[in-house]
């Protein structure tokens, strides 16, 4: 049998969708690493462990979607910033328009109203 | 940095344990995600943070295993980098298949290049020892001419050759081609003695055209004829003998190819003899000259000190077969005739000899007897230089097979091995 979307398989959603995720947040305005934790920790479900956001943002970075600087806020200590990049905002409004056909499809087969053509 | 999370116990053994963790990443990556951590906690937690709030935290985080193994996914290329002991059990399993190669190779090449050396010297072997058996024969056809030219002298040179002497002079000049033909080839790579003997004794053979010139037109006195076909021929085939007993590499070889020169020129010796008195038998009237005795006494000499050197050289067969062969009733009449014309020539100089018992066509077929006898045995000799020869030969050359074959198949084994290894190393 194959596994159903239990605890694994819910995982491996997440992980899909976690990075556009970080995308859309820095879109708004950049985040420093607590931030941006607390900010998708907000939203119910999607992250497991607090951790895995940075290898995440290290991963986006690396691919040119995200940098990073140091910053240093008046009466606070020097914080590292992420925002996104030009290339960033691409990806993410691909990705949007993608998972909006995607989420669509999906959610028609599973409430069996796919349309038979 | 005091008074911050970052000093709670909790938070340095999350830490020291992440850094653990992070062993298989990069420096620079495991770096990065340690400060950002540290950055987070630092963050979220406050520096009077309770142990409750910081477990809630650390948990809140995920197990430093976790985040190594998200970090580790994203990390370089596909498939997890081979930890290094089994990169050095690849670079073990790659030495384990080279020496043995590597060895066996070397010590093939040099097996079989000491086998190539020996195969070639048991080569020039051969060619010297069948060189040597046309030489042998060379020298009988030569004494046989030489005692015949010193009896047409001896004559006073004026009658047409004898039958007998044109014969001569033929098988000389066969024996002659034979060595010419036995000789292409030997120069460089033999031993310098050799080729050199080799070099004078073709120049003897050259010599011959003037020599036989020389008899018919000029009165050449038989001793001095008998001279110089002693020395300009018949002593360079002599020195031909003796240089390949010395050049040629086996023992064995060596030791057959050292009794044959030595009988060679005690057969040499027999035939000055055997001129010499013919010589003087054929002249009118019979006149065993001072000089010519002095001549045939040394040439006596000279055979029994060469038959000396043979006894010395040769094995007890070959010196029991000499005694065996060369004896019978016109030896001992030969060496009695000899005895007696050396009595009235030393009593009587250049007084004929008076004929009692003493008559030029039985002492030459006496004489011959001896000779011929002795030429049995060097003949032996001949074909016993010829078969050691060859028998070295053929053991060098199946040496060389098989040390070529066995290194072959040696490599052969090891390669197969070197295949069947291969997976292993992956």
């Amino acid at each position: 049998m194959c596994r159903m979307a239990g605890e694994g398989g819910l995982t491996e959603l997440r992980r899909g969708v976690l990075g556009p995720c970080v995308l859309a947040l820095l879109e708004v305005r950049p985040r420093f690493g607590l931030e941006l934790v607390r900010d998708l920790a907000a939203a119910d479900g999607l992250l497991t462990s607090d951790g895995t956001v940075y290898p995440l943002l290290n991963r986006l970075r690396d691919a040119g979607l995200v940098t990073s600087e140091w910053r240093d806020e008046e009466g606070e200590r020097a914080r590292r910033y992420y925002s996104i990049t030009e290339a960033g905002r691409q990806s993410l409004a691909a990705f949007r328009a993608d998972w909006a056909r995607f989420s669509a499809t999906v959610g028609g087969v599973l409430n069996h109203t796919a349309v038979r053509s | 940095m005091s008074g911050t999370a970052l000093d709670h116990w909790l938070v340095r053994g999350y830490l020291s344990e992440l850094d653990a963790a992070l062993g298989g990443l990069p420096a620079a990556q495991a770096r990065e995600l340690k400060e950002q951590i540290a950055a987070h906690l630092d963050d979220a937690l406050g520096p009077d943070a309770g142990d409750q709030e910081v477990a809630a935290a650390l948990s809140r985080l995920g197990s430093p295993a976790d985040l190594a193994a998200e970090a580790g996914a994203a990390c370089g290329p596909p498939g997890p980098r081979p930890a290094r002991s089994i990169r050095r059990m690849r670079w073990r399993l790659a030495v384990v298949i080279a020496v043995p190669l590597v060895t066996a190779a070397t010590l093939g090449a040099l097996r079989i290049s000491s086998e190539a050396s020996s195969y070639a010297a048991a080569g020039r072997d051969q060619r010297l020892a069948r060189l040597d058996v046309a030489v042998v024969t060379l020298s009988r056809d030569l004494e046989d001419e030489c005692d015949l030219s010193a009896a047409y002298a001896a004559r006073g040179h004026a009658r047409p050759v004898s039958p007998a002497l044109s014969r001569a002079r033929t098988a000389t000049d066969a024996a002659a081609g034979t060595v010419r033909a036995a000789a292409a080839g030997i120069g460089a790579g033999y031993p310098p003695g050799a080729v050199h003997a080799l070099a004078g004794l073709l120049a003897g053979i050259a010599d011959l055209k003037t020599i036989r010139a020389g008899i018919s037109s000029s009165a050449f006195p038989a001793s001095q004829l008998i001279r110089i076909y002693t020395v300009n021929v018949i002593g360079a085939a002599d020195t031909f003998g003796a240089a390949v007993g010395n050049a040629v590499g086996d023992t064995r070889l060596q030791a057959t190819a050292t009794s044959l020169a030595a009988l060679l020129r005690a057969e040499n010796d027999q035939s000055v003899q055997r001129a010499i008195l013919y010589a003087a038998l054929s002249a009118h009237p019979p006149v065993l000259f001072s000089e010519n005795l002095s001549v045939l006494q040394q040439a006596a000499t000279d055979e029994r000190s060469n038959l000396t050197a043979f006894n010395s050289s040769a094995s007890l067969a070959e010196q029991k077969l000499y005694a065996t062969t060369v004896s019978g009733a016109a030896v001992d009449i030969a060496s009695s005739s000899e005895i007696l014309a050396e009595q009235q020539a030393a009593a009587r100089p250049s007084v004929p000899l008076t004929r009692d018992g003493l008559d030029a066509g039985t002492w030459y077929r006496d004489m011959s007897t001896t000779i011929d006898d002795t030429r049995k045995v060097t003949g032996r000799l001949d074909s016993q230089l010829s078969s050691q020869a060859d028998t070295a030969r053929s053991h060098a050359t199946r040496n060389l097979l098989f040390s070529g074959i066995a290194t072959l198949i040696l490599l052969l084994v090891l390669l197969i091995s070197a295949v069947l290894a291969r997976p292993l190393r992956r």
